[in-house]
């Protein structure tokens, strides 16, 4: 791993760890949707795992169509957001979670969210984990860089 | 209330008036002579900052990349763009009113003294002294709100901004008040420390005729007396070499540097009791303030005047790491930039091509070793004593065309801050010249099929033809195109022969509108400079387009002198390796040298190392969107090719997107091919920047590894608008866009 890739690492992780909630944007039909999430991550940064209602619409878009995104930013509300907060899109796929992961995937949740477990346990919440294919930075205003981690193809194409 | 007078001493403290405007006020208070102080409170910077929207413009101007990544240029760039959002933005009608009635009860229609007083300047462990913009002389309402406003912009100088960020302070936090007193004409005027740093029994004063502004900036030089603290005697009078100028009030309004007359020139501005006069005074200064102070003083008709005082910083002079004076020593004054000019034009570029010259008649064949070592220790000797001619003269130099930018913006207010630089295009430089000769020989091929074939083969040492040649000679005697540190000789000829065929792809000239642009800018420029106080507008303009010029030909007069060098060089190198002599193609000059006396030389042994590239590592992580500056406007999309050597020269095509790490003019015959520029080294007026406007191609500088995350083969999308570049990544979607 050179230095930069260590570098954009150490940035996602420090803006994922430092925002409680991101934007869900799921579709259907072609609509875009965009729901507000509690979340957490894995350390290596693959995993990005959300819990939802199943009776909610943007848990029946997953169903439809498995492809998403996240925005995770750390503006402040205030004019100085635009040249000192970061934005974090988040692109990748939603899947099941297999019962040989849920309890990892449990603890770094509840970790984050302490008062969301009676909710996650919950018959009727489905815990969703969300295999991340590229991070895209946006910082200064106008920089975008792009992490494609793992091997996965490319959203777009 | 947003403006207060020393009555209001009890309820004010150095964060609402500056520890300048605390200290006049005081000492006006204590009863000393001082003219009448009135403070207007940072609180009225913010108001205005917040009615024009400035904060977040600022914040987004110095954000665009981190500040310690920006080169001094870059910073100047910037702090250009934020003044003239200063001085277009509107005092807002109840402020304006509130410091105008003020202003007037105190002073009537006197001229006044416009001062900074920014609140970082106390107790932030260093001196702010110099770094923040005051006037003199400044007479009517207009002019007052105007330099009020340029004391606030004073704040986002290049060197203020560079030395808050050096101790530390954060940048766009900062604020300005401003001191308003009546200007006190002065016949004498000077500076005193109470204690000399040098000894601590001594007091030091400085005196000059006229006004202290001369002393201040170094312009005149002073008359200087040590006195004993003790018995207050005289120890030492110095006198300057001479007291040829002075600083006196214009007319116009503000001051000027005039010649002193041959009366006072002949006499010292101060006699012995006025020495101990003022040395008095300063004493009761230092009693008031109980530590040594440094005060600038006047003598009006008579009457001793206290301007400013201050505390001598411990150990006084500068604290070790305090990089204040050089960050002043960016900016000349226009005095200072005419001798340079002068300097330059009559002796320095002469004697440097009186050197090239001499050297490019040497016959390095007829060399024997020990002559052709003695030959390249001069040469390299020669090259390293111009490469610092270049940076202590020809560098500063080009400050004028920064001081022409600072006038013009000052005068005309246009809306694009670096409207100026378009006055100064449209010269004959160098450059264009050489990218003249190389399109006589695109002509001259296009028009010969045995020519081109041999262009093809890369072969223009065997190619026929009279007029080619001696313009193909031309281009190498005159422009450096020898490409210093390509090496062999082959591969320069293989880079000329493809730039050439390059060329012959290039449409013909195209009358331009350009000329009639400038003309209508100059008309503008000289209407505004009308009447208006400073230097000569016509002077002025002049001395900036030589400045222009000569910045971009000043690397090719040079580079002549390093092509020479090269030359001897790979010559040597050549006669040592017909001989079995293993060297390094990146042997120095010095190195050569002694292996031709047959010496040896121990850093010629590569490590395997060194020589091989590291392989490329497979990219997780790349750049979507860069940002830079804005060097010239337009929209490209083409494909990037990344010039990281010389040598990939030979590959360029005309239409690619050039990205490179810094152009230097000896390179610049690229940008007419080029469809667009992105540059590492930022700046507006870099020479990347400089010819792309010549050519009119869209150009971002200041891209922060540009080389690093683009590749060439990308395709890119240079927006010179805005300053962004999109980066698409390989062809094969960008075939694919193409086609709807």
């Amino acid at each position: 791993m050179d230095k930069t890739e260590l570098l954009m690492r150490e940035q996602i992780n420090d803006l994922l760890s430092g925002q409680p909630l991101a934007v869900l944007s799921t579709q259907r039909n072609g609509q875009p949707y965009s729901s507000l999430m509690a979340f957490a991550h894995t350390p290596d940064l693959g995993v990005v795992v959300v819990a939802t209602g199943k009776s909610t619409r943007k848990y029946q878009n997953i169903i439809r169509d498995s492809r998403v995104s996240l925005l995770v930013d750390n503006r402040s509300n205030n004019e100085e957001d635009f040249h000192a907060a970061a934005a974090l899109t988040v692109l990748g796929v939603a899947k099941n979670i297999e019962s040989d992961e849920r309890q990892e995937f449990e603890t770094i949740y509840l970790e984050r969210h302490p008062y969301l477990q009676k909710f996650l346990h919950a018959p009727t919440t489905s815990f969703i984990k969300i295999e991340v294919h590229c991070y895209l930075m946006v910082s200064r205003f106008q920089n975008v860089m792009e992490y494609r981690i793992g091997e996965h193809a490319d959203l777009f194409s | 209330m947003r403006i207060y007078s020393a009555d209001h001493l009890p309820y004010l403290d150095a964060a609402a008036i500056g520890g300048k405007g605390m200290a006049l006020l005081q000492l006006f208070a204590a009863g000393m002579p001082i003219p009448v102080p009135l403070c207007l409170s940072t609180e009225a910077y913010d108001i205005f900052v917040d009615d024009n929207n400035l904060r977040e413009k600022i914040g987004l101007e110095l954000y665009r990349k981190n500040l310690r990544d920006m080169r001094w240029e870059e910073i100047w760039d910037a702090s250009l763009r934020i003044q003239l959002l200063f001085m277009k933005g509107r005092t807002p009608r109840e402020l304006e009113q509130e410091m105008l009635s003020a202003i007037t009860e105190k002073f009537g229609d006197q001229p006044l003294v416009i001062r900074s007083s920014a609140p970082e300047e106390d107790g932030a462990g260093g001196s702010f002294a110099g770094l923040h913009e005051s006037y003199i002389n400044v007479v009517g309402t207009d002019e007052i709100l105007k330099k009020i406003k340029k004391v606030w912009a004073s704040l986002w100088s290049d060197r203020a901004i560079l030395y808050r960020q050096e101790l530390g302070l954060e940048v766009v936090k900062s604020r300005m008040a401003v001191v308003i007193q009546p200007f006190i004409e002065g016949q004498v005027s000077g500076l005193l420390f109470t204690r000399n740093p040098l000894d601590q029994e001594q007091m030091v004063i400085e005196a000059v005729h006229g006004l202290n502004q001369g002393l201040v900036d170094g312009a005149v030089a002073p008359d200087r007396w040590l006195v004993n603290r003790a018995n207050l005697k005289i120890e030492l009078h110095k006198s300057p070499e001479g007291r040829g100028s002075w600083f006196v009030r214009a007319e116009s309004g503000g001051i000027s540097c005039e010649s002193i007359d041959g009366d006072k020139s002949g006499h010292p501005p101060l006699d012995s009791s006025s020495v101990d006069e003022i040395v008095r005074l300063g004493l009761r200064i230092e009693e008031h303030y109980r530590s040594p102070q440094d005060i600038e003083w006047t003598l009006a008709d008579g009457e001793w005047c206290i301007l400013q005082s201050r505390p001598i910083t411990v150990g006084s002079g500068e604290t070790e790491g305090d990089k204040r004076a050089w960050y002043l020593s960016l900016t000349r004054s226009y005095e200072n930039l005419q001798q340079l000019w002068k300097k330059i034009t009559d002796e320095l570029l002469p004697e440097m091509d009186k050197d090239s010259a001499g050297l490019a008649a040497v016959d390095l064949d007829a060399m024997t070793d020990a002559e052709l070592a003695e030959d390249l220790r001069r040469r390299a000797s020669l090259n390293e004593q111009w490469t610092s001619v270049y940076w202590s003269d020809f560098i500063p130099f080009a400050h004028g065309v920064r001081l022409f930018g600072e006038v013009y913006n000052d005068l005309v207010e246009p809306d694009d801050p670096f409207e100026f630089v378009t006055l100064l295009t449209g010269q004959t430089m160098l450059s264009t010249e050489r990218n003249g000769l190389l399109k006589t020989c695109a002509q001259l091929a296009a028009a010969d099929d045995e020519l081109q074939e041999h262009l093809k083969r890369g072969t223009i040492e065997d190619i026929g033809g009279n007029d080619f040649q001696a313009a193909i000679n031309r281009l190498r005697t005159h422009f450096s195109i020898d490409f210093v540190g390509v090496g062999d000789l082959q591969a320069v000829d293989r880079i000329i022969a493809s730039m050439i065929l390059q060329y012959s792809l290039l449409p013909g000239d195209s009358p331009g509108s350009a000329n009639a642009e400038r003309e209508r800018l100059e008309q503008v420029y000289f209407e505004k400079a009308d009447g208006a106080s400073g230097l000569d507008p016509a002077e002025l303009l002049r001395m900036a387009r030589e400045s222009y010029r000569i910045r971009d030909d000043d690397n090719i007069h040079i580079g002549r002198i390093g092509q020479e060098l090269e030359r001897a060089s790979a010559y040597a190198r050549k006669r040592l390796r017909s001989r079995g002599t293993a060297v390094l193609s990146g042997a120095s000059a010095v190195n050569l040298a002694l292996l031709l006396e047959g010496k040896a030389v121990d850093d010629l042994a590569a490590t395997p190392g060194e020589l091989e590239s590291q392989g490329p590592s497979p990219k997780r992580v790349q750049a979507r969107q860069l940002q830079g500056q804005p060097a010239s406007r337009g929209v490209a999309t083409g494909v990037a090719r990344v010039v990281e050597k010389m040598a990939d020269l030979s590959e360029f095509k005309k239409g690619e997107i050039l990205v490179i790490d810094a152009i230097d003019p000896t390179m610049t015959f690229f940008a007419p091919l080029a469809a667009a520029i992105i540059e590492r080294r930022g700046g507006m007026l870099i020479h990347g920047a400089i010819i792309a406007r010549e050519y009119g191609i869209p150009c971002i500088t200041g891209v922060a590894k540009a080389t690093e995350y683009i590749s060439t083969g990308d395709k890119v999308i240079v927006d010179g608008y805005l300053g962004i570049c999109t980066v698409k990544g390989k062809d094969d979607s960008a075939a694919a866009d193409e086609k709807t």
